[in-house]
């Protein structure tokens, strides 16, 4: 029983640290499993300050550093702690697996980064508040996390060329987050004074996260592991809506958009890696979209009953070669062989380099009508750009 | 009058022992203490090797058919290993630790002194869940499919010939019950810090295989301090929530964290370098670890 007790503290105080990042929700199903469970809970305040965060290029000699950084709690933050079994709860795309869970009624964390700098030259701050569950009864849902063992599934093909369903033994982290309809958090970027905006919230069925009566958002799927090229994050399916209310620099605003109905296809991915030379130093970058994911986007006024909205669905496709077309050019929206330096010098920042951009972006069935049109309305039209950005282009941002 | 003499020496004699006594017992800062020549207390020299099969931490629950399960976190085969270059071969270096019992203002407790860390290797092999209830080879890895969260390494821990401090001081004299944990580690501290995701590949045992990666780092710890109050606390709040449990409380926690040379996967390169100036958690947080 001693024992157990340690390794209750041992396991709180390895996740202690983690508090900030426990971002997590269930739906009602999932939550009344949990319910009769032993487990840990923990309570805590805190506010955690750092001076300063640099990241230096090695071989390049640049900078880029974040100053005075603030984690803090406005108050108590409250975080329940499960192993859990995903055929024991019956999630059907988590049988198999087995993981730890985190239970968030209130997240009341906020986050600022004072000044973000390159080379010395400053490109202004940053940061989140009032972040909140919007849990107040227990009607409420709370924020998930589920950390699974085990990363993504490698697509396999056995001697036929037939995927082998399931890869056993693979390590790493597979997550999936579940948003309650209530949550909501107010971003901001701030450069001399001067402020961009914005309150973002998952709610589908009215104006304000706090009244919400339908929405929240999922996320599954999120995976981390390392391969030979480096860090691999795989891009998860997301369901539900993405608002940006407020939308404004200063007290000018910028409308609303809603982002939704997302369709988001398996497979997609970003590694995050090292050069493959020795004494190199930089960030390399692939990213993989799969072909025909999309979602629905708005943009709207709310200062009246009758002003107009745009509507359209935006799509990510491969673009396939007349010739032999590669299974990234057929499969993947994708930009590759990419790599971020920080280059020291007084006309020098980050030095983004594009290794290659391929794809084609859409913008299908744009609509333009009053807010409360109903009924079929005309489409203005569809827009489509097939890209290809070839190597050493690049993208350079400094501070000024 | 002789008779008298003897008396008020014998008394002056015995306040003088008697004062002396008393400073003997009031507070004696830890650096103070562990420059007396003579003073009493106990040395260690620390040379091991070993693994710990498995720790885990295991709840029971219910599932969706309202049956009784048993969830475990199991930490497979964790391993120590004080001097990870020389073990065996006869030139073992040993952590020398050296324990006493101090009091320190309104606090007494035991004062530990770690010097002589020149290559403490310690590894978690595998982090897993449910994974198995035996030890030896890591799981998944002798045709036991399952999902790990993978491994995690602190290697080659070197004081650079500076001194931890750790102390747990009772409270009593403070008129506040529980504990006081204060670690002060070197000036310097260096690890290498290695987390490996294992692959599927199962041909071969306890060896790195080719579809095993790994994200790695030279961590560097300038000035860390940790000092933090642990107590056990009960109560309600406003909303008749219990809110007691093992309370710990933050006095200071401080620091500077280098993480350089940073690596993932096969590529040769590096990804940079981190530094983290100033890191500092503010007096008056706390954790409280509650049971359901």
């Amino acid at each position: 029983m001693a024992v157990r007790a340690y390794l209750a503290l041992f396991f709180s105080l390895v996740i202690y640290p983690l508090g900030g990042h426990t971002l997590e929700s269930l739906d009602d199903a999932r939550m009344s499993n949990v319910v009769a469970q032993e487990g840990v809970v923990l309570r805590a305040e805190y506010e955690v300050a750092i001076d300063n965060i640099q990241l230096f290029d090695e071989d390049d000699f640049g900078t880029i550093s974040m100053t005075d950084v603030n984690i803090a709690t406005r108050a108590q933050q409250i975080i329940d702690i499960d192993i859990v079994s995903g055929a024991a709860l019956g999630i059907a795309h988590r049988t198999g697996r087995n993981g730890v869970r985190f239970t968030n009624k209130e997240l009341p964390i906020d986050f600022s980064v004072d000044i973000v700098r390159i080379n010395g030259k400053s490109l202004g701050g940053f940061g989140m508040t009032n972040l909140t569950t919007g849990y107040k009864t227990v009607a409420d849902k709370p924020l998930i996390v589920d950390i699974w063992a085990g990363g993504y599934k490698a697509k396999v093909l056995d001697s036929g060329g037939q995927e082998i369903p399931y890869v056993a033994n693979e390590s790493g982290f597979t997550v999936d987050i579940s948003v309650p309809m209530k949550s909501s958090y107010d971003l901001y970027y701030e450069e001399d004074g001067t402020r961009l905006g914005m309150t973002v919230d998952y709610c589908s069925s009215g104006a304000s996260a706090a009244t919400c009566t339908v929405g929240g958002l999922e996320v599954k799927g999120l995976t981390f592991d390392v391969t030979a090229k480096g860090l691999r994050l795989g891009i998860p399916e997301i369901t539900g809506q993405v608002n940006i209310r407020n939308f404004k620099i200063a007290n000018s605003v910028i409308n609303d958009i809603t982002l939704k109905n997302f369709n988001i296809k398996p497979g997609g991915y970003v590694n995050i890696g090292a050069p493959d030379a020795a004494n190199k130093s930089s960030i390399e970058f692939d990213a993989y979209v799969a072909s025909g994911t999309g979602f629905d986007f708005e943009f709207y006024d709310t200062s009246g009953s009758d002003v107009q909205q745009m509507n359209a669905t935006i799509g990510f496709n491969g673009l396939a070669s007349k010739t032999a077309p590669s299974n990234a050019e057929k499969d993947f929206f994708y930009i590759k062989d990419s790599s971020i330096n920080m280059r020291d010098g007084a006309d020098e920042g980050v030095f983004i380099a594009l290794g290659g951009i391929r794809g084609s972006i859409s913008a299908s069935d744009i609509i333009l009508k009053p807010k409360t049109a109903t009924g079929t309305v005309p489409t203005l039209g569809s827009i489509k750009m097939n890209l290809q950005v070839m190597p050493n282009s690049y993208l350079e941002v400094m501070g000024h | 009058m002789m008779k008298n003499t003897k008396s008020i020496f014998i008394l002056a004699m015995s306040l003088l022992v008697a004062t002396n006594s008393a400073s003997a017992m009031q507070s004696i800062d830890e650096d103070t203490l562990r420059d007396l020549t003579g003073q009493s207390g106990v040395d260690i020299d620390i040379n091991f090797k070993g693994t710990v099969g498995r720790i885990y931490f295991s709840t029971k629950g219910k599932d969706i058919s309202n049956n009784d399960v048993t969830n475990t976190l199991n930490f497979r085969n964790f391993s120590i290993d004080t001097d990870g270059t020389n073990h065996g071969a006869n030139s073992d270096r040993a952590i020398k630790v050296k324990l006493d019992l101090v009091e320190k203002g309104l606090k007494s407790g035991l004062a530990a002194v770690i010097t002589n860390i020149n290559d403490l290797d310690l590894k978690f092999e595998q982090f897993n869940v449910n994974g198995d209830s035996g030890s030896g080879a890591i799981a998944g890895e002798a045709g036991s499919p399952m999902h790990s969260y993978g491994g995690l390494s602190l290697l080659n821990i070197n004081d650079h010939n500076g001194e931890t401090n750790v102390n747990f001081f009772a409270r009593g004299k403070s008129g506040k019950e529980g504990m006081q944990m204060e670690i002060q580690l070197p000036k310097l501290l260096t690890l290498n810090l290695k987390y490996t995701d294992y692959g599927s590949d199962n041909t071969n045992n306890n060896t790195t295989k080719d579809d095993d990666f790994s994200f790695s780092g030279d961590l560097a710890l300038n000035n860390f301090t940790v000092e933090n109050s642990i107590d056990l606390i009960t109560g309600k709040n406003a909303k008749g929530e219990d809110v007691g449990g093992l309370h710990i409380g933050v006095i200071t926690q401080t620091g500077d964290i280098t993480l350089s040379n940073m690596k993932a996967g096969s590529q040769a390169g590096t990804m940079g370098r981190m530094v983290i100036n100033g890191y500092r958690m503010t007096p008056e947080s706390y954790l409280t670890i509650q049971g359901k």
